[in-house]
């Protein structure tokens, strides 16, 4: 209990909320990422006690994760790389006018989220570290096709484009180096090429370029008036009246979120994602999914900010990080004297409850913090579409050069957002084509060194029991649909019930 | 002719053969006098797939164009569809000045420096979509300040200061 209270002294929380603000104003920024927010808060942290430092990154972090979500629903530019499954239905929203609605939902599944990824890392953290831990290469080559397959059913309406867009996606992933060889591939001597292509940029012209090509195609008819024509506010009671209907929704979506973030290397990106196409699936409105349906903006938002408590999970239990943003507070742990590992709620049992205690209050935190956001951001939209327009494209250049500080970047970004646009005039998805990029070297990397292994054989692909999980998993996601649509034909029920 | 499927089949296809021609110069990785999979095997082996892919998107658009001919009237309504989303003389032109624009702009700046760049690029984006000037260059102004304050006083991210001037 005196390990809880040591968390409510001023000199703890104020720092967090201070945090909370940076978090706010950098996620909402495209380009720029959590992982950002947290590096550039760790040097502040230096001369603050470990709790205080704590609670600046654990604030920075839930609240950057969710700002990401801001400009994804209001411009269709992710934030963050976490929000790019919020984009689908929450930018479609906000063209019906429902844009606040759909950040107020996003606001409170983003801290229902966050809270029921906290209450998990407390009560299963050892259990779930354990089931992570035996994920080899060959699971690992599983989730990253499961992830594909889930981008093939994200896509709206045609599976094959939706899953040739990601197929791009990962053939995309393989410029740059080869890990294996050190041999550059497909880089025809470009030096900015032999990092491969940083998928930050690609991830802003898919979404953004595109966005700002399609709205200025027609010349100048609809450029005149403001981006959204809504009176801007937070709709609470609205938002929890859709909420109190759909528990099963924001747990389900919090659970997998947070499982897939416990994953070392997966990630708050990949839990979106994977949440959002296992609600699609799953759901009886999976044909409205992309339209602009509250359950394709609760199941993103949910699962990214419950990622962030499974992220912990390894990262406390075996000092293995979770995603990029904790192998940064890993850091600082060690700077702190702190040793992450099994001893850890033994040696630094304090600190442990603490965390704990910390993230408990950001996400309740996150609520008022987020609100003020919300207010701040959404004043863009009062502008005229011809300058919203005209701030996307900058901000999208420098939010890409911004990542390494390369002008190459700005390029990428032009040639992803000119391909974007093209995809969108012959109906292929582009979000398939992101996952792609982000999975592809994971997916390479764990098939290579599982093949190795095994000198070319693919038996123990296949075998090992979690990867049979996987198969079973991935055969349904593909075949799922037709084989109910069967069975609901043989038995005479009504398949569109 | 149903030609976004088979342009889309045939440009996959394309790519995917130059993708494997490349990768067949790729060096093969051996261990210990064991062939392992090296830097050609997995471009190559998602290249298969998207062939399959192509070729299938070339004979579902060549169908098509069968089935359209027979149905007149759907036929009508896809032209319809297209009619609807055709790009105009203004519209394409807005689209090349930013094309045009973000590939002159790394070149632009390194002459006359990020700030002014930013500024006079700010300006012509926002008069090509159609904002009057006065208004166009006070918004362009706080574009260009906000950003300064934000990537180069609180990032330190590093902007070129420019041949012509430097300030």
């Amino acid at each position: 209990m005196e390990n809880v209270l040591q968390v409510f002294q001023p000199d703890v929380l104020f720092p967090m909320l201070i945090a909370m603000f940076f978090g706010i104003f950098v996620g909402g920024i495209p380009g720029l990422t959590a992982t950002m927010a947290v590096a550039l808060i760790i040097p502040i942290t230096y001369y603050m006690s470990p709790l205080a430092a704590l609670a600046m990154v654990v604030g920075v972090t839930f609240t950057s994760i969710f700002a990401g979500d801001i400009p994804a629903t209001n411009l269709r530019i992710p934030g963050t790389p976490s929000s790019g499954a919020a984009v689908l239905d929450g930018h479609e929203m906000a063209k019906k006018g429902k844009g606040s609605l759909a950040l107020s939902l996003d606001l409170f599944c983003s801290a229902i989220g966050g809270l029921i990824g906290v209450l998990i890392l407390i009560t299963v953290s050892s259990p779930l570290a354990k089931l992570a831990l035996q994920f080899t290469n060959y699971e690992y080559f599983w989730l990253g096709i499961f992830g594909l397959s889930m981008s093939a059913v994200l896509s709206s309406g045609n599976v094959i484009k939706g899953l040739s867009s990601a197929l791009l996606g990962v053939l995309i992933s393989t410029i740059g180096i080869d890990i294996t060889t050190g041999y550059p591939r497909f880089t025809f001597g470009n030096i900015e090429l032999m990092g491969g292509i940083e998928f930050i940029p690609a991830m802003i012209g898919l979404f953004g370029i595109s966005e700002v090509l399609k709205n200025i195609e027609r010349g100048s008819s609809g450029l005149g008036v403001p981006t959204i024509k809504e009176k801007m506010g937070v709709p609470i009671l609205e938002a929890l009246k859709i909420i109190i209907k759909k528990p099963f929704v924001i747990i389900k979506s919090a659970i997998i979120g947070t499982f897939i973030g416990a994953l070392p290397g997966a990630g708050a990106d990949i839990g979106a994602w994977v949440a959002y196409g296992t609600e699609k699936k799953t759901s009886k409105k999976s044909k409205e999914f992309g339209t602009g349906i509250v359950d394709g903006v609760i199941a993103p938002t949910s699962a990214n900010n419950a990622a962030l408590g499974g992220t912990w999970i390894p990262a406390l239990v075996f000092g293995i990080p979770g995603d990029s943003i904790t192998a940064i507070v890993l850091g600082a742990f060690l700077m702190f004297g702190i040793q992450p590992g099994p001893l850890i709620f033994e040696q630094s049992g304090d600190i442990v409850t603490g965390l704990f205690t910390l993230a408990i209050i950001a996400n309740i935190f996150l609520i008022f913090v987020g609100y003020l956001g919300i207010r701040a951001y959404s004043q863009i939209l009062k502008m005229n579409t011809s300058i919203v327009m005209a701030i996307v494209v900058i901000f999208s250049m420098i939010g890409s050069y911004a990542i390494r500080n390369s002008f190459f970047d700005i390029y990428v970004m032009l040639l992803f957002g000119v391909v974007g646009y093209l995809f969108e005039k012959i109906n292929v998805p582009t979000p398939p084509m992101i996952l792609g990029i982000i999975l592809g070297p994971m997916i390479e990397d764990n098939l290579r060194v599982g093949l190795t292994k095994t000198g070319g054989d693919m038996t123990l692909f296949f075998t090992r029991p979690i990867s049979l999980v996987f198969v079973i998993l991935i055969t349904l996601t593909f075949l799922g649909g037709p084989i109910s649509k069967l069975i609901g034909k043989i038995f005479g029920g009504d398949e569109n019930k | 002719m149903n030609y976004k499927n088979i342009v889309y089949g045939s440009i996959l296809s394309l790519l995917s053969i130059i993708v494997i021609l490349i990768s067949l110069e790729f060096p093969s990785y051996v261990v210990r006098g064991q062939e392992l999979p090296g830097p050609s095997f997995f471009p190559q082996v998602i290249s298969i797939f998207l062939i399959v892919i192509g070729i299938y998107e070339i004979i579902v658009g060549i169908l098509r164009t069968f089935k359209l001919k027979k149905l007149n009237e759907e036929g009508l309504k896809k032209e319809e569809e297209v009619r609807k989303t055709v790009v105009t003389k203004k519209g394409l032109f807005n689209i090349t000045v930013v094309i045009a624009g973000i590939i002159l702009f790394v070149p632009f700046i390194n002459l006359v420096g990020f700030k002014l760049g930013l500024f006079i690029f700010s300006t012509i984006l926002m008069t090509t979509f159609g904002v009057r000037l006065l208004r166009a260059l006070i918004y362009s102004g706080i574009v260009t300040v906000i950003i300064i304050l934000i990537f180069e006083y609180l990032f330190k991210i590093p902007f070129p200061e420019g041949i012509l001037f430097s300030f």
